[in-house]
């Protein structure tokens, strides 16, 4: 009886975890099917195979410089990733082992910029990219980049290492910094893990600050050269969504990727009740 | 390891950031180069939107003799129609602009007052004048400031003979006319109860396409068909609102039951797609294109149909977009920058190009290449449509009544008030832009 | 605390911190003090600023557009914010007891992909789905009597519809962050519960609420700001419309400042904005510091 009363309790969240997947992946599913149509205008959801064809893909993988462009993206989203985990595990370090005057003060300093849209502050942030001299430059693509949100995890995440262990690698003669690589870093891979995620889409999926802070067409990321097919009266649902396709690929890969190194799931470690 | 793998990215991101600190990294050199190889030859930059799926190559590619001729490079920059003015005001402030620049009507009025795009007037001659067709299109606010690139695309009705056919009627020329087979056309063809053929299909979803094309397509032709305008003549004022401009707005809202139902949700091209493709109504408003005859027989195979270019009740009218190559006032050598616009906008540039991207002839030497059918547009019809009355706060006005219209027709605000608010915001705006001017 | 060894190590913290403080006080807080003085001028971007004083904030005072955007602003916030955090909670939940099951760790990561999209592809995409006459999802909406291609057309809906797609776009985000929170809870506390005879209703309510407390502050502060800030999704789904329906004020300062040439007026209304979200995070503010002392 229990064992029927615990099979049948399996199933059905067996078929809530179904529907969840369902309605988490269906709109990609349907991106996905869309982008190998060639049909101009009229939907038709004919998707038996001769109907299909990879013209859209053709047509994108074609264009001219389109390595740079992808050579541009990763280059960028990459370099975010890095940048943004070093400066947040080093303030986060501090922030969470390290008695400082205006410790707390500072943090929620840092931690209120998370609230500031960064749509609003495009015309701001370019002015002041322009008075530095950056525009047309990788650096300023890149250094915007990392958020008051990786301090924030990467605080939590360090508070939760234990200080017998920091104390002992004391004892054995490391300085903080030593401590900081050695003990604290590989304790909170997790988070780093995740906030590389979280970084690396943000970045990937910035479309309007690359638009304004470089005309040179050998600085253009992916998004926008991909945008720069689409004709004003574009109705080609096929080739958008291919293109959504192709843009959304690579932050995915990066994201499966990332995610085979988690064991049980996706966790920022120390966010904790 | 994995320890000392995470160290050496830590080693890395600080060496990174210190570089590009630091402020000298290699780009700065690689730009020096790129302006630098190019010594003693003159480039001239050029942007545009996306003209075709591949503008740098189909567009770009018939300027070799061009620049052979003039000793010039031509570096072309095609700017996404995504975030399109959010390219152009941020380089114009940061002095990375054109010398030739690519705007449609209703950008031009910010621009010309902030004085980055110059006056073309002097350049133009009286050959000019008489081989450039739609050079009075990009006349404006006193001054030729644009030279027409893109236009004679005007937006017209198409209809489904099929179903005319069945209702016993023939195109239609007047509003009486299109009421009455909207109103025949809009009914249950198969019986379920369920109205499945609607008369007018309609899309006025703003959502990426813009704000003003619901404009375009539904509201100037029924302003200008009852004989109104958007700004009084002296463009002190909103004259949307007056009589004449109540009247077509209330038509319009009259159209609604014979609309497919779910208009307000779609963009007027899927609309034309879904509904008028589809053989689901009796007319739709399209962006004309000389090769529709040719693209519909693949896109809509089943649909028979016809257009007519604009229908009458006071008046003909209906609207045809005027994209224009700007010069801009930053551009050193004008002279070669207007050489350039003049060469491609003329016969010998545009038949090549055309011959791969068709579109409408600039001039008059260019010979009409598209489907038989279409070409009354540019013959018998070519006085029923025409670009937008340029004017002062263009887009931020048009935007507040394109909102408004939408109010109007979803019903939320009754005709009188839609356009009240939209004249009082428009009048408002009017009188502190001319009060600044004085 | 364990530095006393003069000097430099007093600094060293600061050397830490220095970086990421010089990074968002530079971009962030100087675009924010940008922002701040364009707001008392005329601005068209590409001539040179006109000192207009209170000027562009008088005139907000009267602009119904205005009002309208903060009206739309304030009920997405209110609409996104609770729906969001009860439901990423229990799927939390569900799911964290379901991960050692292969479906349930499938679940848990496919979860995230709508977060990897970019907003503007999700909303292209939802646009499609919904007006696209998709048999499926024609006859999905239609269990509930809903004709989806009605949702984004009516200006009663459209928010409504930008905000669920919001929630579904950003579900994985959370349930990340909550999930944490729950395996942070040490076992000794359900089984202490147990012991009580505390069924798991009860046990939700009385231990995993009060411990996940933290968690929730930090995840309604993270879910406002995320609310507010909505933007490529709206643009994408409605452009604000119809009539002006799902504007926030976000899409109206940014059709202001690029569309009609009207910087100054547009940095006014971003600054109202940043007054707004400061105030909803100073609502949160003792509890934030609640939350650090108690760590």
């Amino acid at each position: 009886m229990e064992l029927v009363k615990k099979g049948f309790k399996n199933v059905i969240s067996d078929l809530v975890l179904i529907g969840i997947i369902v309605v988490s992946i269906f709109p990609f599913i349907y991106m996905f099917l869309m982008s190998f149509k060639s049909t101009i205008n009229a939907y038709d959801f004919d998707f038996s195979l001769e109907k299909l064809s990879l013209g859209q893909y053709e047509k994108i993988f074609q264009m001219e410089n389109f390595e740079r462009y992808i050579f541009n993206s990763v280059f960028v989203a990459v370099m975010g990733v890095i940048l943004t985990v070093a400066v947040c595990s080093l303030a986060g370090y501090a922030f969470a082992k390290m008695n400082f005057k205006g410790n707390d003060k500072i943090f929620l300093f840092l931690v209120m910029t998370m609230v500031v849209p960064s749509e609003v502050i495009v015309i701001p942030l370019f002015l002041i990219t322009k008075e530095l001299g950056w525009l047309n430059s990788y650096r300023a693509l890149i250094l915007p980049l990392p958020t008051a949100f990786g301090v924030f995890i990467m605080r939590q995440a360090i508070l939760d290492v234990p200080k017998d262990l920091m104390d002992a690698a004391r004892i054995d003669g490391c300085g903080n910094l030593k401590i900081f690589f050695k003990v604290v870093l590989p304790l909170v891979k997790s988070s780093i893990l995740a906030l590389s995620i979280f970084t690396f889409v943000g970045a990937w999926n910035n479309f309007l600050w690359p638009l304004v802070a470089c005309t040179k067409a050998e600085m253009k990321t992916l998004p926008l050269a991909l945008s720069m097919m689409k004709t004003q009266f574009n109705t080609d649902v096929g080739l958008t969504m291919a293109c959504a396709v192709i843009n959304f690929l690579p932050p995915f890969i990066f994201y499966v990727f990332m995610q085979s190194r988690f064991k049980e799931g996706m966790t920022l470690s120390g966010v904790k009740g | 390891m994995k320890r000392k793998f995470l160290s050496a990215l830590l080693m890395a991101a600080m060496a990174v950031s210190l570089i590009t600190g630091c402020g000298n990294n290699g780009e700065e050199k690689k730009e020096g180069s790129d302006s630098g190889s190019g010594s003693g030859e003159k480039t001239l930059e050029v942007w545009v939107p996306p003209l075709d799926d591949d503008t740098v190559n189909n567009w770009g590619g018939l300027m070799t003799d061009w620049e052979e001729e003039n000793g010039c490079k031509v570096n072309i920059t095609v700017v996404p129609w995504d975030k399109y003015e959010e390219t152009y005001t941020t380089a114009l402030n940061s002095g990375e602009g054109p010398d030739v620049g690519y705007m449609y009507n209703e950008m031009f009025p910010t621009y010309i007052d902030a004085g980055v795009v110059a006056d073309m007037s002097e350049y133009i001659t009286d050959e000019d004048k008489s081989e450039y067709k739609y050079l009075e299109n990009g006349f404006m606010m006193d001054g030729q400031y644009g030279w027409p690139l893109v236009t004679g695309v005007p937006f017209v009705l198409y209809y489904n003979e099929k179903i005319l056919e069945d209702l016993d009627e023939k195109a239609p020329e007047t509003w009486e006319d299109f009421e009455r087979i909207c109103k025949a056309a809009t009914k249950d063809t198969d019986g379920d109860g369920e109205t499945d053929q609607f008369g007018y299909a309609c899309g006025m979803s703003t959502s990426d396409v813009g704000a003003m094309q619901i404009l375009n397509a539904y509201y100037y032709s029924a302003l200008w068909q009852n004989g109104g305008q958007i700004y009084a003549d002296d463009l002190k004022s909103a004259a949307f609102a007056d009589e004449a401009g109540t009247e077509a707005m209330t038509w319009i809202q009259n159209m609604k039951e014979y609309m497919n139902p779910d208009f307000m949700s779609m963009s007027w091209s899927d609309a034309f797609a879904n509904v008028f493709g589809a053989g689901k109504a009796a007319f739709g408003v399209y962006r004309s294109s000389q090769t529709d005859e040719t693209v519909f027989a693949e896109t809509y195979p089943d649909v028979k149909w016809d257009f007519v270019t604009s229908l009458k009740n006071k008046d003909f009218g209906t609207f045809g977009a005027t994209d224009c190559l700007t010069l801009m006032s930053a551009a050193e050598d004008k002279e070669l920058a207007m050489n350039f616009i003049k060469h491609v906008t003329g016969a010998e540039f545009m038949e090549k190009y055309h011959a791969k991207c068709p579109g409408a002839a600039l001039t008059n030497s260019e010979p009409y290449v598209g489907d038989a059918k279409m070409e009354k547009i540019y013959t018998d019809d070519l006085g029923k449509w025409h670009g937008l009355q340029v004017g002062p706060c263009g887009v931020d006005i048009l935007t507040q009544l394109s909102a408004d219209f939408q109010g109007i027709m979803t019903g939320e605000l009754t005709v009188e008030e839609g356009l009240k608010e939209a004249e009082d915001y428009a009048n408002n705006l009017l009188k502190e832009y001319w009060a600044e001017k004085e | 605390m364990e530095n006393k060894k003069g000097g430099a190590g007093k600094l060293a913290p600061y050397c830490y911190i220095a970086p990421i403080t010089l990074i968002l006080v530079t971009f962030v807080i100087g675009s924010v003090a940008v922002s701040v003085a364009l707001g008392f001028t005329k601005y068209n971007i590409m001539t040179e600023p006109v000192f207009r004083g209170i000027d562009n904030y008088s005139k907000l005072m009267s602009d119904s557009k205005f009002v309208k955007a903060l009206k739309n602003t304030l009920e997405l916030m209110l609409l996104i914010v609770p729906l969001q955090t009860v439901l990423s909670i229990i799927l939390s939940v569900f799911l964290v007891a379901n991960r050692k099951r292969f479906l349930g760790k499938l679940a848990n990561s496919m979860i995230f992909i709508p977060v990897i999209c970019s907003p503007a592809v999700v909303g292209v995409v939802w646009r499609e789905l919904l007006n696209g006459k998709f048999p499926v999802i024609e006859k999905f909406f239609g269990l509930f009597g809903i004709e989806p291609s009605m949702l984004l057309g009516d200006a009663k809906t459209a928010l409504i519809t930008v905000g669920m797609v919001a929630v579904w776009k950003w579900m994985g985000y959370y349930v990340v962050i909550y999930s944490s929170g729950l395996l942070g809870i040490s076992n000794t506390y359900y089984e202490a519960a147990k012991v009580d005879g505390a069924d798991r209703i009860r046990c939700f309510f009385s231990v995993t609420l009060p411990l996940l407390k933290p968690t929730i502050i930090l995840g309604v502060f993270l879910s406002v700001t995320n609310s507010l800030q909505c933007f490529d999704l709206i643009f994408n789904l409605t452009g604000g419309g119809p009539n002006n329906a799902s504007t926030t004020l976000v899409v109206y300062s940014y059709s202001k400042c690029f569309s009609a040439g009207a910087a100054g007026y547009a940095m006014a209304i971003s600054n109202i904005l940043f007054v707004v979200i400061l105030a909803v995070a100073m609502l949160q503010r003792n509890m934030m510091r609640r939350e650090a002392s108690e760590i």
